[in-house]
């Protein structure tokens, strides 16, 4: 009796597995726009905030929407140059980056933040260095294990190497002849708050934020350095969602994003997950400059 | 024999001397949070919806490649016999070729044919699928094919001479070294496919990776052992539910209703990567026109030391991998121990190596000793598994005759056991060490040296000339490993 | 005159620089059953293997139904079935799959794949195994676990069920007991009639033991490498068969 009712467990957990495996759909045909991200931050973060962006933007053009998760830079870039991903927040060089490999992207806007961003040193309190705001002082950091976060972030590394190099340090002056790479800006807090980095770079935005929200978070870390400003991230656009969906629609696409608005609730929370007052107008003559920093660090070629 | 496989224990003074060097005390507090969460992993209904999502992928990736990797690995290890070829009269030169576009196909780890397949066709369950396959079915077939070296001249002689259809004899000859090896390696790689699916997922393809690494880089550890038991308890289910398949004793309509279910499997699974294929827009142009070599910004010296790197790295995992397990089994001779480890093995073979690497690069400076360290301690896991099982199966009486001499229990383990299984060890390390020289790959990308950190930096400035060459110099490392590696297995045999 | 089914034709085999065939002359007819004796190491298993053109020639040539060998197609090559001293069954299939491997000549792919499977039993299969007295119970066992005895009928049955023009079996009594041999060298001869399979009357064996040889009409040996003598029944006297023997015992 036992032995029986072991071999139908055993065939009927098979076949639920079979089951299980079939269910996977084939890709289904719909009409969908697919929205992205570089994964600068946590991605429950991310989740949140563009999940709700989705269903904001889904509401009102009347389309389905889906949030696409990405897992690293490179990978967002790829997946816009493939048509995997339709509308993608792209960083100041990803977006570069993606605007030189899929020449007929549009750059739909971005928020009012962007046009001055600044990227902020922080070091461990353990080690007590004062702050400054001498650019020459980065310097002082060369002693220590160091930190960016994603290897083509931004803020998190093209615009800090560049002021780092302004004050003559070389990614292979720190200690260990090398720097790390955390992957994203609240890794970079969480890794030099931990103490395993002493010191790190990450985008002012989120530092302020987490300043704000989870002071525990940052209670071992202070600030450093602030750097000058520069431009930052943009929604990008593949150039054929009108011939996807309906003619018009990249422009009613760019008034639906402009046109957030802090009186109402729903657009309110958006944009302050976004850390925005609202998006402004954007077009790629803005990036020029980072497109130069880019080439002269070799992140593009 | 014995030296040989002891000796290598000595890397670790070299390579615990540059870590302690780049030892530092600051992600302790991390560390441990880490080690506490493996108790106390976060469950809600969001994460396990979240979960059973990824899962489903990742088996989805995993099943897949494994079906389609063991049936093309069957074809094409038939095509590349010896056997065939004299059974179908068909010049040799083409044998030669055959084999060797396998060798370079395997040459390569499929994390990086999954990062370069990335580049083409975008981010897809497809990709991985077809990422895993291509290394794999050119493993599957090598081991197909040198199985079906065991069957004798005599035995071929004697059914050509009955048979009038050459499939026929084919068939008749190659079933049973292929019922074996389906039995024991088949099912060994449907747990190689769940763990690659999870190593790719790590960059971007999905399923549970993705969501390991995520949690990871969140340092959100209690989500991140979530989905670690998750991924343990998939990996010892399926083991559960094939391994008490034996194909050879099947009633013949219990094989053929499996082998049914295989084919329709099969034919799903190959429509599903066929349509992706045929819907992808892929772009080659842009890959032409942006291709120059006055782009690569590689000196030949840095070249060179990056190269000599990723051989030491791969050199010294090798040792590791040899010389610990034997040395832990010497220590450690008691079997509450030998259970612990074994216990540590399986874990240490389930967390992708690139997480350890991560973990361990908390409180240490990315440094040529950590890589060969845990690519070492993840391999030597695999191999003390198979140590183990071996040692396990054999007669102990010499072993017990030994220790009635009245000599130590050591001496006795060493030339009662282990001389005995030492050369089917060897064997099984200098076969394991081709994976080694591939997988030195996995742990350059993420946090090491080596050409796998230069592999990262060409791919994230989408500079496609050092991309290339970095895989070039790759693929000949690790084909002279193979190379070298064939010429010691068949000293050893 | 009748055509030779086999013709061999100043054939010489060289192994590591010795002659083990040196320049014989064979003609092969149909009706012929011969016996070729010799003592071990005489070049029995040698000529067998050229005579089913496993081995080709140093030198000379073999025509098998008047053709070389190269130029035979397959169904005519499986007309010709050989008995190995060494039995070359598949060790790991059962006796009744590798009694069904005779008929791969006859049968297409499937039926190739179906006794793999061992999804259906053939009847015919079923009446050789009974012929040569092997019991229902072993036809499923692996032939690994057998004992010489039956896995020496065991190979005679996978012969017998090709239904050879031509049967070569190198020391097919081996392993059998005398009252087994008698049986299987009436079932060779064709003395007692078979209802389901046609044995062939052509039929060569190689044989160390002389007992046998009254059973055939044509006695052959074999001497070094060179045929020493070959003659019909009747032809052979005692004495030359001694001085055979006798000789081979001085060298």
């Amino acid at each position: 009796m036992n032995k029986i009712n072991f071999r139908f467990l055993k065939s009927s957990l098979l076949l639920f597995f079979f089951l299980y495996l079939f269910s996977e759909p084939l890709k289904a045909k719909e009409k969908i726009l697919k929205i992205g991200a570089i994964p600068d931050q946590n991605q429950e973060i991310l989740d949140k905030r563009f999940n709700l962006l989705s269903e904001e933007l889904s509401k009102q053009l009347d389309i389905k929407i889906k949030y696409v998760p990405v897992v690293n830079y490179v990978a967002a870039v790829t997946a816009f140059r493939t048509n995997s991903l339709d509308l993608v927040w792209f960083g100041g060089l990803s977006g570069v980056q993606a605007r030189l490999q899929t020449p007929n992207s549009i750059v739909l806007a971005q928020r009012d933040i962007d046009k001055k961003f600044k990227s902020v040193f922080i070091t461990n309190k353990k080690l007590s260095i004062k702050r400054t705001t001498n650019i020459n002082d980065l310097k002082l950091l060369t002693k220590y294990r160091f930190t960016f976060g994603s290897e083509n972030s931004t803020s998190g590394r093209l615009m800090p190497q560049y002021f780092l190099n302004i004050a003559g340090v070389e990614l292979t002056d720190f200690n260990g002849q090398t720097v790390g790479f955390s992957g994203s800006h609240d890794a970079t807090i969480a890794l030099v708050n931990s103490g395993a980095y002493d010191a790190g770079v990450l985008n002012k935005q989120v530092w302020d934020r987490n300043m704000k929200k989870n002071p525990t978070r940052v209670k071992n870390a202070t600030v450093f350095f602030i750097t000058p400003s520069y431009v930052d991230y943009h929604w990008l656009a593949q150039g054929n969602l009108d011939q996807k969906f309906r003619n018009g629609f990249t422009k009613e696409l760019r008034e639906v994003i402009l046109n957030l608005n802090p009186k109402n609730k729903n657009q309110k929370l958006i944009l302050e997950m976004f850390n925005a007052k609202k998006f402004i107008k954007a077009n790629s003559e803005d990036y020029k400059e980072i497109e130069f920093i880019a080439r002269k660090l070799k992140k593009i070629r | 024999m014995i030296l040989l496989s002891y000796l290598p224990i000595f890397i670790f003074i070299p390579l615990g001397f540059q870590l302690l060097n780049n030892f530092h005390l600051g992600g302790f507090g991390i560390f441990i949070e880490f080690l506490s969460s493996i108790v106390n992993p976060k469950i809600n209904i969001e994460i396990l919806i979240n979960l059973f999502g990824r899962l489903k992928e990742t088996i989805f990736i995993a099943f897949a490649s494994w079906i389609l990797s063991i049936t093309f690995g069957i074809i094409l290890g038939i095509l590349s016999s010896d056997i065939f070829f004299e059974l179908f009269k068909i010049p040799k030169t083409l044998k030669i070729f055959l084999r060797g576009i396998l060798t370079i196909l395997r040459s390569i780890h499929e994390l990086v044919w999954c990062l370069i397949l990335m580049q083409l066709f975008g981010v897809n369950i497809s990709v991985g699928i077809i990422a895993i396959c291509i290394p794999y079915i050119s493993i599957n077939a090598k081991v197909f094919c040198e199985q079906l070296e065991s069957i004798s001249y005599e035995q071929y002689q004697s059914i050509i001479s009955i048979s009038s259809n050459r499939f026929s004899t084919l068939i008749t000859l190659i079933w049973i070294p292929f019922s074996d090896i389906l039995q024991n390696f088949g099912i060994y790689r449907l747990e190689c496919s769940i763990r690659s699916a999870t190593i790719l997922g790590l960059f971007g393809i999905g399923g549970i990776g993705t969501n390991i690494l995520l949690n990871f880089k969140a340092l959100n550890f209690n989500e991140l052992w979530t989905y670690l038991w998750a991924l343990a308890l998939l990996v010892i289910i399926t083991k559960a539910l094939f391994n008490n398949l034996k194909f050879r004793y099947l009633e013949p309509n219990k094989s053929i209703f499996l082998f049914i279910i295989f084919i329709t499997f099969f034919i799903y699974y190959f429509f599903f990567v066929f349509n992706f294929f045929i819907n992808s827009n892929i772009n080659l142009s842009y890959f032409f026109e942006t291709f120059t070599f006055r782009n690569i910004n590689i000196s030949l010296n840095e070249f060179l030391d990056m190269s000599f790197s990723t051989i030491l790295i791969s050199l010294s995992a090798t040792a590791i991998a040899i010389s610990l397990p034997p040395v832990l089994f010497l220590i450690f001779d008691n079997k509450f121990m030998i259970y612990i480890f074994r216990i540590f093995a399986f874990w240490l073979r389930l967390i992708p190596p690139t997480i350890v690497i991560l973990i361990l690069l908390i409180f240490n400076q990315p440094s040529f000793a950590l890589a060969a360290l845990t690519l070492g301690i993840y391999n030597a896991a695999i191999t003390l598994r198979l140590l183990n099982i071996n040692l396990n199966e054999i007669n102990k009486d010499l072993y017990e005759g030994i220790i009635s001499f009245g000599s130590s229990r050591r001496v006795g383990w060493i030339y009662g056991l282990f001389l005995k299984q030492a050369k089917s060890y060897l064997a099984y390390c200098a076969y394991r060490s081709d994976i080694i020289f591939r997988e030195t790959a996995i742990v350059g990308v993420i946090g090491g040296k080596g050409l796998g950190w230069q592999l990262t930096e060409s791919l994230s400035s989408f500079a496609w000339e050092e991309v290339t060459f970095i895989l070039i110099a790759y693929s000949s490392i690790a084909m002279v490993g193979e190379f070298i590696n064939g010429k010691i297995k068949s000293n050893l045999n | 005159m009748t055509e030779a089914l086999i013709e061999l034709k100043n054939i010489s085999f060289k192994y590591k620089n010795s002659y083990i065939i040196k320049n014989i002359n064979l003609k092969i007819f149909e009706g012929n059953q011969i016996a070729l004796i010799g003592k071990s190491g005489s070049g029995k298993s040698t000529l067998i293997s050229l005579l089913n053109g496993t081995l080709i020639p140093t030198s000379g040539n073999i025509k098998f139904f008047n053709l070389p060998f190269h130029k035979l197609d397959n169904s005519q090559k499986s007309k010709i079935s050989t008995i190995w001293q060494d039995l070359r069954l598949i060790e790991d299939l059962s006796a009744e799959q590798n009694v069904n491997c005779g008929l791969l000549g006859k049968k297409n792919f499937l039926f190739a794949l179906k006794n793999l499977l061992s999804i259906s039993s053939y009847r015919k299969a079923h009446e050789v195994m009974k012929i040569c007295k092997i019991s229902p119970s072993i036809f499923i066992k692996k032939i690994i676990n057998l004992s010489g005895g039956q896995k020496q009928r065991i190979a005679i049955a996978r012969s017998l069920i090709q239904e050879p023009k031509i049967l070569l079996a190198d020391e097919p009594f081996n392993n059998l007991d005398p009252e087994l041999t008698n049986l299987v060298i009436k079932l060779f001869l064709n003395e007692e009639n078979q209802n389901y399979i046609r044995i062939s009357n052509t039929i060569l064996i190689a044989l160390h033991k002389i007992d046998l040889i009254e059973n055939f009409n044509r006695i052959i040996g074999l001497k070094n490498g060179t045929i020493s003598f070959d003659l019909s029944k009747g032809e052979l006297k005692d004495n030359l068969l001694d001085d055979f023997y006798e000789f081979s015992e001085e060298n």
